[in-house]
C-alpha cells in the first residue's frame, strides 16, 4: 500500500507489552530561535504591530529582515550522537527552516515540503510564499497527529514581506517577531524577552540570536556545541555555519598511540599485487584520465 | 451527508492477520506469496482496510476519502448533484481508460487522475513510498488476469 | 525520568504510539516515585601508595542543570566537621539526596567509632561498615553507586566499589554513574593494560600480554583528566568541573580542573 508502512506495528506493540524497549530515535533536543529585525532602518516600525501605536508607518520604507539560528548537538538519550549537526534546513532560496524534535522527522518533513513548494511555485509561476510553506507544514503535521515529531521555526522573505512562524508537531502555529523552540527554548526566550527590539541592525540581530542560542547551549543539556545562523534578506540568504564555536575539544594530556604490534595478529595472509587479479577484476587506467570531471 | 473535515476516530480495537483475501482461489485462507508477494497489494480486497491497529493508519487510510467527500458535498450544495456526478464520471472514465502494467506502477494514479483531483502539483509520502518495493515482480499471467479482470 | 521535569513535548520521546501498546490491566497507576537521577560520573584508581578519587561537579535533573559546583566526593571520618584530618573519601553518584544522607550516616558512624575507640577507622573496616549500611536499606535502597577510597594498613591505595544494596569489592580502578560505561573500557585498557600485547614477543596465540605495572601518580592524574574530557564530550550529564582527591599517607590533596560546560 502506498504511504507509510504500518505492517510491523502490531508485532512491535506485542513485543513492547512484553518489556522489549522501543528503538531510540536520534533527537535534536535543541535550541532553535528566529527573529525579525528592521536591519537598521531609522524609522520606527514593527513588522508585527505589537501595539497599534507601534505601527507608525503603514508603508515602511524598507521591509524588515528575518533570521534563524540553531545549536548543533544531536542526542540519542543522554549520549551526544552528533556534535556538529546541521539543524537549519533549506526550503526555498529565501525560506529556511530550523528543526527540533526527532532528527529524521525534521529532515524528511522539510525535504518533502521543500519539494512541494517548488512544484507549487512552478505550477503557479510565482515565488513561494512563507505562509504557503507554513500552511503546508501545519496541514501535513496535523494529518499525522503529532506522530511526526517535527518542531519547526520557519522564516523567510517573499513578495509580501518578511515572515516568521513556528510550527508544532501537532499542527499548531504561531506568528511572532521573535520565537524559540526545542528543549532550550526557555533559556533562549529569556534572552529575547530581555533584549529584543524591532530596531536592530543586522549585526546586532546576529549577536542577539547567537546569545539566545548560547543560553541554550550552556543551560540546556539537550543543546550544545556550536552556533549556526542564517540571515534572510530580500536579496540573499547568508548561512553562517559554525559562527561561534565555544566548545572546541580540549586536547588529550598524552598520546594514546600504541606501539606497532600491540594488537595480536592471529592470522595473516599476504596477497601479492601480481596475484590480485584472482580476487578482483583489474583494469589499467591511462594516467591523464584520473582527473575527475567537475563543473567549473 | 456530513461536512466532516478529518476522518472520525475509527481506530481498530482488535486486529487479525488471517482475515485477508490474498489467498489463491484454490487455497482459501492461505496467503499466496507467489501471487501477492510479501506485502499487501493495492488490488487486494483488504487493501482499503488498515493492516494494523495503529491509531494513525486508519486515519491516513480514510483521509483522502473524507476530504473528497467534503469537496463533493460542498459542490452538491452549491451547484446541485450534477456537479459531483460529472466529476465522478470524469474520474471513472480516466481510471477505466488508463492501464499500465503492474511493473510500471500500474496501481498508482495516472497523471490524468492527478489533474482531475487537483493533485498534479503536489507530492506526498504516498508518491515516495508507493508500496511496491516489497511486492514481487508481476508475471505476464498476473498482468493479463488483471487486465481482463479475471483476478 | 527526564520527562518528569520537562515542560517540553520533545522530551516525551520520538512519538511512537507507545500509549497504544496493549496493557496488562486497563488502568494507569499513579504513585509517588521517591527517586531521581542527578547524573554525573565518578572515578577511582588505586596505586601502589596512593588513591585518586575523582568526580565531576554537575548536578542535573532531566535536561536542566541544578548546579555546576556540587561535589560528589566527601571526606569521611575526620575529627571535626571540616574533615582536615580525614583519611577516607566517599564518592556517591546517582540520586544526590541519597548520596548526602549516606555520607552523613557513614561520617557519623566513623566519628562515633573514633570517639569510642580513640583511633580512626581503617579503610577496610569503614568499607565493611558502608556495605552493612547499604544492605540495611535492602528494600528501600540508597539510589547511589558508592565508592570508598583510602590507604590500607600496608600503606597501599585501596578502592572499594558498591552496588546500591551493599555488594562490594576491592578494585584497582572503577568508574561509575552516567559516564561510567564510557570510561570503564578506557580504564581496562590503560590501567590494567587489557588487550595490549608486548610487540614482537611471539606469533599469533604465543604473543605475550603487556607486562602489568602499577601506575605512577602523575600518570593516573593524566588518565583521569583525559577520561573525564572524553566523557564530557559525549555524555550530556557530565561536565562543568572535575574534582579530584589525591589520597596519600600524608593526607588528602584536592584539585579542581575545568571541564566542558555545554
Amino acid at each position: 500500500m502506498p504511504g507509510f508502512d504500518f505492517s510491523n506495528y502490531n508485532r512491535n506493540a506485542a513485543l513492547h507489552a512484553q518489556g522489549m524497549p522501543l528503538p531510540k530515535a536520534t533527537s535534536t533536543g535543541t535550541t532553535i530561535v528566529g527573529c525579525i529585525f528592521d536591519g537598521g532602518v531609522v524609522v520606527r516600525f514593527s513588522a508585527i504591530p505589537l501595539r497599534p501605536s507601534m505601527n507608525l508607518f503603514p508603508h515602511p520604507i524598507k521591509p524588515p529582515l528575518s533570521m534563524i539560528a540553531a545549536d548543533t548537538r544531536a542526542t540519542s538519550g543522554p549520549i551526544v550522537a552528533d556534535k556538529n549537526c546541521e539543524k537549519l534546513h533549506y526550503i526555498a532560496p529565501q525560506i529556511w527552516c530550523a528543526g527540533a524534535g526527532t532528527a529524521a522527522d525534521t529532515e524528511f518533513t522539510t525535504a518533502l515540503i521543500s519539494s512541494q513548494l517548488e512544484l507549487h511555485a512552478m505550477s503557479t509561476g510565482r515565488k513561494p510564499r512563507v505562509v504557503t510553506c507554513m500552511t503546508m507544514l501545519k496541514q501535513h503535521l496535523f494529518r499525522y497527529q503529532g506522530h511526526i515529531g517535527a518542531y519547526l521555526v520557519v522564516a523567510g522573505v517573499d513578495p509580501t514581506g518578511t515572515h516568521l512562524f513556528t510550527v508544532h508537531a501537532h499542527g499548531s502555529t504561531d506568528k511572532l517577531p521573535y520565537v524559540t523552540m526545542g528543549s532550550g527554548s526557555l533559556a533562549a526566550m529569556s534572552v529575547f524577552e530581555s533584549k529584543w527590539k524591532a530596531e536592530l541592525t543586522q549585526e546586532e540581530a546576529v549577536e542577539l540570536a547567537s546569545e539566545a542560542i548560547l543560553a541554550g547551549i550552556w543551560n540546556d543539556l539537550g543543546s550544545g556545541s556550536n552556533v549556526d545562523v542564517a540571515v534572510i534578506t530580500p536579496e540573499k540568504t547568508t548561512l553562517k555555519r559554525n559562527l561561534i564555536k565555544p566548545n572546541e575539544k580540549v586536547p588529550k594530556q598524552q598520546s594514546y598511540k600504541f606501539a606497532r604490534g600491540t594488537t595480536a595478529v592471529l592470522n595473516e595472509k599476504i596477497i601479492k599485487k601480481s596475484e590480485i587479479g584472482r580476487y578482483v577484476s583489474v583494469q589499467e587506467v591511462p594516467l591523464e584520465s584520473d582527473k575527475m570531471e567537475v563543473d567549473s | 451527508m456530513s461536512l466532516r473535515i478529518v476522518p472520525e476516530n475509527s481506530k481498530a480495537t482488535s486486529f487479525s492477520h488471517t482475515n485477508r483475501t490474498t489467498s489463491a482461489p484454490s487455497a482459501p485462507g492461505v496467503h499466496d506469496t507467489l501471487r501477492h508477494g510479501v506485502a499487501q497489494s493495492p488490488f487486494d480486497a483488504a487493501a482499503g482496510k488498515p493492516s494494523s491497529a495503529h491509531p494513525l493508519e486508519a486515519r491516513l487510510k480514510s483521509w483522502e476519502a473524507t476530504q473528497e467527500a467534503l469537496r463533493m458535498e460542498t459542490l452538491r450544495r452549491t451547484y446541485g448533484i450534477a456537479e459531483p456526478v460529472r466529476r465522478g464520471m470524469e474520474l471513472k472514465i480516466v481510471r477505466d481508460g488508463e492501464w499500465r502494467p503492474l511493473a510500471l506502477g500500474g496501481g498508482l494514479p495516472s497523471v490524468h487522475e492527478d489533474i482531475l483531483k487537483g493533485r498534479d502539483d503536489m507530492i506526498s509520502w504516498e508518491d515516495v513510498y508507493t508500496g511496491d518495493e516489497m511486492r514481487g515482480v508481476p508475471g505476464v499471467h498476473d498482468e493479463m488476469e488483471r487486465k481482463l479482470k479475471m483476478q | 525520568m527526564a520527562a518528569m521535569f520537562s515542560q517540553n513535548p520533545l522530551m516525551n520521546g520520538p512519538h511512537y504510539a507507545t500509549t497504544d501498546a496493549p496493557k496488562t490491566n486497563n488502568y494507569r497507576e499513579h504513585r509517588f516515585y521517591p527517586y531521581t537521577d542527578n547524573g554525573g560520573t565518578t572515578l577511582a584508581i588505586s596505586g601502589a601508595d596512593f588513591t585518586v578519587m575523582a568526580g565531576d561537579t554537575r548536578h542535573t535533573a532531566g535536561y536542566s542543570i541544578n548546579s555546576r559546583t556540587e561535589p560528589k566526593l566527601f571526606k569521611i571520618g575526620g575529627t571535626t566537621a571540616d574533615q582536615h584530618d580525614a583519611t577516607i573519601v566517599l564518592s556517591v553518584c546517582g540520586f544526590a539526596a541519597d548520596g548526602n544522607a549516606l555520607r552523613d550516616q557513614l561520617d557519623t558512624i566513623c566519628k562515633i567509632y573514633r570517639y569510642r575507640h580513640g583511633k580512626a577507622m581503617t579503610a577496610n573496616a569503614c568499607a565493611k561498615r558502608l556495605s552493612t549500611i547499604l544492605y540495611g536499606k535492602r528494600f528501600f535502597p540508597y539510589y547511589v553507586h558508592a565508592m570508598l577510597g583510602g590507604i590500607d594498613e600496608e600503606g597501599k591505595g585501596v578502592v572499594y566499589s558498591y552496588d546500591p544494596v551493599g555488594s562490594y569489592e576491592r578494585e584497582t580502578c572503577r568508574a561509575g554513574g552516567a559516564g561510567g560505561s564510557l570510561i570503564m573500557p578506557f580504564l581496562d585498557n590503560q590501567v590494567n593494560f587489557k588487550n595490549q600485547y608486548a610487540p614482537g614477543s611471539g606469533v599469533g596465540h604465543d604473543l605475550q600480554e603487556r607486562e602489568r605495572r602499577p601506575l605512577l601518580l602523575n600518570e593516573v592524574e593524566t588518565l583521569v583528566k583525559d577520561a573525564f574530557d572524553g566523557a564530557a564530550e559525549r555524555h550530556i550529564e557530565v561536565g562543568d568541573a572535575l574534582q579530584m582527591f589525591i589520597l596519600t599517607k600524608d593526607g588528602i590533596e584536592e584539585k579542581i580542573l575545568p571541564l566542558k560546560k555545554d
